[in-house]
């Protein structure tokens, strides 16, 4: 009967673990340094082969966020980006591998956008409409996804998108409008 | 020796020279219409430069919360003071360069012969795009050899020294010089008016004592109080330079288009942009920054057109009361008919009288603002219902094949079509506006706007722009709709339209869509329809709409509910795309450009396009272009409304309105002939009233058996014997020297054509495209116009004070010519003398007394200094000219009294 329980706990326990592993393993955000230069920062909660790769080792990194030519601006591309989110950019619902993902971010130049980018000249800086729509892009309703385009030379290219993501689940980000059937 | 010793004495002692002194010093160029025309073909000297923070302020805000800066107000200042500062010091620098012969021109019209053949290459290769990266690495290479020793610029192109500003006067002052606007003012008078009189030079006088609280020094960021924009002014000292004259267009085009390139990618902008230059490098600066010229001359020479007629509206942005008159502005319209209409129309229009109303605010930043505000938001507008148009039918094609839509459609409207449910007034309703819509944009026999909107099947200047919002070029956009269309039509062809929508059947003329009522019925009734779609989808699942809309219920989710209202919201878009395009130049960033609109001088596209000709020997060149843009401007009436009693006599010369009153004009009883008559009329303006000879095509003799159905009014010149001409006399009224006069023939004729069937039509009558002739008949009244014989005047602010405060603080009439030439009216020779002579050597007097110059001595207080100085003068006496003095250069005092220097 001891045996039972413990190996119980034991199992509750490792589930546990497990669970944990699955979720906040890292985190990503955008950020600015200090003198103004645009940023990605990875946090990890744990030492996983994310932070591996991607942090060498290292609990928290910064990796490069390009900028865009021309983005802070009402022209007809960004008019058409920031209404898009959730629309025309959706993610796929198959999430794709982290391995892909840290791939992704090593070796190509990327631009990601938060709800809370710099960008956006068509909400109120206290209007969380942008917010809203980005969480349409996420299976799981994460309230802060990211989306990740590939970009050369800082000229934004829509149908460069790439990724979104949503907490630590990652998806594939296409221009793809989203219809009623 | 003596000469070097007061040399040094005069650099190391003259009193503080005030930054607005160089202001003083230069003359105000007032024009007269003729005058401000022909100067539109020049360069200017002088600019007007606006900057707009809104864009980077807001991404400063978000950025400033996003690194959660404690104060994000102040933080957000110190970025748009950096953005100024970047700004203003890279004029500065890229004109440097270019006066210093550091960095060759670049021709601003490559359609003349250029040696530059790599440059040309490039620019018609980047023509409608602004993502060029081969013209941004010759940029590049030009910049970087700027700053060499001695640069070899021959690798990159074949220039050669006369691709060099190299201004004729080595000496002349390299400096830009930059103020920050305050107010406009009578210094700026010349914007206000033409001929100067005694009160506004004595307004100018009053004005140069508190010179110093209009302008300010452009680095002094702390008077600059408003953080949306800033209004400065720059200019040249270029002293009437021939060479200036003639390559002066290409000095302003090489400066934007450095600018355009530097502010982006130099590293000396990303150093002074520091910290914000990875925010700044990311700016579409020239969303943000107007150039414009501060007078009547040019920043782009002025060419007819398209793209310089759309340029040059934007004034209309500038007008205080823009908002209340927006409604009536073409942009504004349903179909907008471009801005030459506008340029006909009002062809000798105001100049050099406030046109852009700065009077009406209280600071120049309040009327870069109220500018800024108007224009963006208008921009803003455009901007978006390109995308929604664009976006709509992209959907609708990708999702709606046209097959299905016809048949879609007559299903729906079995029920009213085989007359099963003749009482179902909604579903009929429906029809009528689906036909009615769809007819008035589409049909070969009646729609005026079918031709114009050809235009989009043609075009690939937005072929980059459609594909960068992941949409079909405009081209396969509008074969779809064209493809809508046919379906529509045969439908609307299909049925008898007299019986379904029988005597008793009233339609509610609200129910049509907002383009529809704007274009027919003037906006004088409101449209419902985006209500009656709300409706409809309480009970409907949209045909096509974003997953989005199961949750939010927005029926901006929705594009388009039923098949009825796809088709609908398919003709809405294709009207809504042709508006903004019309004027992309002005709205949509295809090619970014800084805007360099001829915004104070309407001269420049009027004389471009020789509507109007300061110089003109005689008035037949208006009449050739009437009649060459409008190929024989004809006015065209929508058939089978309008009719001619049989009996009327062909080559009788008689104007519509008596052809009416004689009873010999019948109209459709299916109309009311009191409302046709007047529509008419009102379409064909002041030519009811113009004798026109009636023709009758296609036959010499009446058919009394057939109606003859009144086309409308063609217009065209003619040969001075030509049968039913109506001549009109033109005189040369230059006055000069001009031995002949040529005379101008018109010839008008009101067209009937034999039919043998009535045409009914369901289809209420229409406005029909009468703008050109309404051009000619402008023109006709235009002849009577006074002739304005070019003339200008110069006046210097400093001299006007001077002689202001000589005179006893007022100008006296008598001096209005002298002070209009550029000279000073001092109250006698002596004080004239002091006054010039004081003025040669660059010194400002700010008050003189000569009581006691007979004694030898005269009392000058220069600016800057607190008291006067006394001064040797030599007093003579003449009997022919009476008294006077004079003073050598060795007396003149440069020092204050009781000062150090």
């Amino acid at each position: 009967m001891k045996k039972l329980i413990g190996l119980f706990f034991k199992s509750c326990f490792l589930f546990v673990m497990l669970q944990g592993a699955a979720f906040a393993n890292y985190e990503i955000n955008e950020a600015w340094s200090t003198d103004n230069r645009s940023q990605i920062k990875v946090e990890c909660s744990s030492y996983t082969n994310v932070c591996k790769q991607l942090c060498n080792n290292q609990k928290v990194c910064v990796l490069k966020n390009s900028t865009c030519k021309d983005c802070i601006s009402t022209g007809v591309k960004m008019t058409y980006l920031f209404s898009s989110f959730g629309k025309d950019l959706n993610s796929n619902d198959d999430e794709v591998s982290i391995y892909e993902f840290v791939d992704f971010l090593i070796n190509d130049t990327f631009i990601a956008f938060s709800p809370n980018n710099i960008y956006n000249q068509f909400d109120s800086a206290q209007s969380d409409a942008l917010a809203e729509r980005f969480k349409v892009m996420c299976p799981n309703k994460f309230k802060t996804p990211i989306a990740f385009f590939k970009i050369e030379n800082r000229v934004l290219d829509i149908q460069n998108a790439r990724y979104v993501t949503c907490g630590d689940s990652v998806y594939r980000l296409e221009l793809k409008s989203s219809l009623l059937e | 020796m003596k000469v070097l010793l007061s040399l040094i004495l005069l650099l190391g002692v003259l009193p503080s020279v005030y930054a607005n002194e160089a202001r003083l010093n230069t003359d105000l160029h007032f024009t007269n219409r003729a005058q401000c025309a022909l100067d539109s073909k020049k360069p200017t000297e002088n600019i007007l430069v606006l900057l707009s923070n809104m864009d980077v302020g807001r991404s400063l805000y978000r950025l400033a919360k996003l690194k959660g800066e404690r104060d994000t107000a102040e933080f957000t200042k110190l970025g748009l003071n950096k953005y100024r500062y970047t700004v203003l010091t890279l004029l500065d620098v890229i004109h440097q360069k270019i006066i210093t012969n550091k960095l060759p021109l670049l021709n601003a019209d490559l359609t003349q012969a250029t040696n530059l053949s790599k440059y040309k290459e490039l620019s018609q290769r980047c023509a409608n795009t602004s993502k060029c990266p081969d013209l941004d690495d010759y940029l590049a290479s030009i910049w970087a050899k700027s700053n060499e020793k001695n640069p070899k610029f021959g690798d990159v192109d074949n220039f050669t020294q006369n691709n060099f500003l190299n201004l004729e006067d080595k000496n002349v002052n390299k400096k830009l010089n930059c103020s920050y606007m305050k107010q406009f003012t009578p210094l700026e008078a010349h914007l206000y008016g033409t001929k100067p009189d005694a009160g506004l030079l004595e307004q100018i006088a009053k004005a140069t004592t508190e010179i110093d609280s209009y302008y300010s020094e452009c680095h002094d960021y702390s008077v600059q109080e408003s953080l949306k924009v800033s209004t400065y002014e720059m200019s040249l000292n270029v002293n009437n330079s021939k060479r200036f004259d003639a390559v002066g267009f290409d000095y302003w085009n090489t400066l934007k288009i450095y600018f355009s390139w530097a502010f982006r990618n130099a590293p000396e902008a990303a150093q002074m942009a520091f910290p914000f230059d990875e925010v700044f490098s990311s700016v579409l600066i020239e969303d943000s920054l107007f150039m414009v010229p501060n007078g009547c001359k040019s920043l782009v020479n002025p060419k007819c057109d398209p793209a310089t007629l759309n340029q040059n509206s934007i004034r209309m942005f500038a007008k205080h009361d823009f908002k209340q008159e927006a409604a009536s502005l073409d942009f504004f319209r349903a179909v907008p008919e471009g801005s030459a209409n506008k340029m006909l129309e009002d062809q000798f229009t105001n100049v050099n009288a406030d046109i852009l109303n700065f009077s009406q605010f209280e600071t120049a930043d309040a009327w870069t603002d109220s500018f800024r505000q108007n224009f963006s938001e208008t921009r803003l507008t455009m901007r978006k219902k390109f995308v929604n148009s664009v976006n709509n039918l992209n959907l609708m094609s990708n999702n709606l094949k046209t097959n299905s839509i016809a048949a879609s459609l007559n299903n729906y409207f079995k029920p009213v079509i085989s007359m099963k449910e003749p009482g179902n007034i909604q579903l009929k309703s429906e029809l009528y506006y689906l036909c009615a819509e769809s007819t008035f944009l589409s049909s070969e026999e009646l729609s005026y706007i079918r031709p114009k909107l050809e235009i989009l099947g043609k075009m690939n200047t937005t072929d980059l722009m459609t594909s960068s919002i992941n949409s079909k070029n405009l081209n396969e956009i509008f074969d779809y709709y064209k493809e809508i269309a046919s379906s529509v039509n045969a439908l609307c062809g299909s049925f008898d339209q007299s019986a379904v929508f029988d005597p008793s059947f009233e339609i509610d003329r609200t129910g049509f869509n907002r383009w529809y009522v704007d274009a027919v019925y003037e906006g004088k009734i409101m449209s419902m329809a985006s209500l009656l779609r709300k409706e409809k989808l309480q009970t409907k699942k949209p045909l096509i709409a974003y997953s989005l809309y199961n949750n939010s219920k927005d029926i901006r989710d929705v594009i388009c509910v039923d098949t009825v209202d796809c088709a609908r919201t398919a003709i809405q878009s294709i009207v809504d795309i042709y508006g903004v395009v019309q004027y992309s130049e002005l709205f949509l960033d295809i090619k970014n450009e800084i805007s360099s609109a001829s915004m104070l001088n309407p001269y420049a596209e009027r004389t471009a396009c020789k509507v109007y000709d300061p110089w003109f020997k005689t008035k037949a060149s208006l009449f050739g272009f009437a009649t060459d843009v409008a190929q024989g401007a004809l006015a065209a009436v929508t058939p089978g409304v309008v009719y001619g009693n049989f009996d009327l006599q062909p080559g009788r010369v008689v104007s519509f309105n008596q052809l009416v009153k004689d009873g010999k004009i019948t109209v459709d009883s299916k109309y009311e002939k009191q409302k046709v008559l007047s529509t008419v009329a009102l379409d064909l303006g002041a030519i009811s009233n113009v004798p026109c000879s009636i023709s009758v095509t296609k036959s010499k003799e009446m058919d009394p058996s057939k109606m003859l159905g009144f086309r409308g009014v063609t217009i065209r010149t003619c040969k001075a014997n030509e049968k039913n001409a109506v001549n009109v006399e033109v005189t040369n009224e230059m006055g000069e020297k001009v031995d002949k006069f040529k005379s101008g023939c018109l010839q008008c004729s009101l067209d009937f054509e034999h039919v043998t069937s009535v045409l009914s039509n369901a289809i209420p009558y229409g406005r029909t495209a009468f703008f050109m002739a309404r051009a000619v008949i402008r023109l006709y009244k235009g002849l009577k116009d006074p002739v304005n014989v070019p003339r200008s005047w110069s006046v210097n602010p400093y001299l006007v004070k001077a002689s202001f405060d000589s005179n006893g603080g007022k100008i006296p009439n008598d001096c209005v010519k002298k002070l209009s030439s550029g000279k000073s009216c001092m109250k006698n020779s002596c004080e004239e003398n002091i006054v010039n002579a004081y003025r040669e050597k660059g010194l400002y007097i700010d008050s003189l007394d000569t009581e006691q110059a007979w004694r030898g001595s005269a009392k000058v207080k220069l600016r800057g200094c607190k008291e006067a100085s006394n001064v040797k003068v030599f007093y003579s006496k003449s009997e022919n000219d009476g008294d006077s003095c004079s003073i050598s250069a060795k007396n003149i005092v440069t020092k204050c009294a009781n000062q150090e220097g």
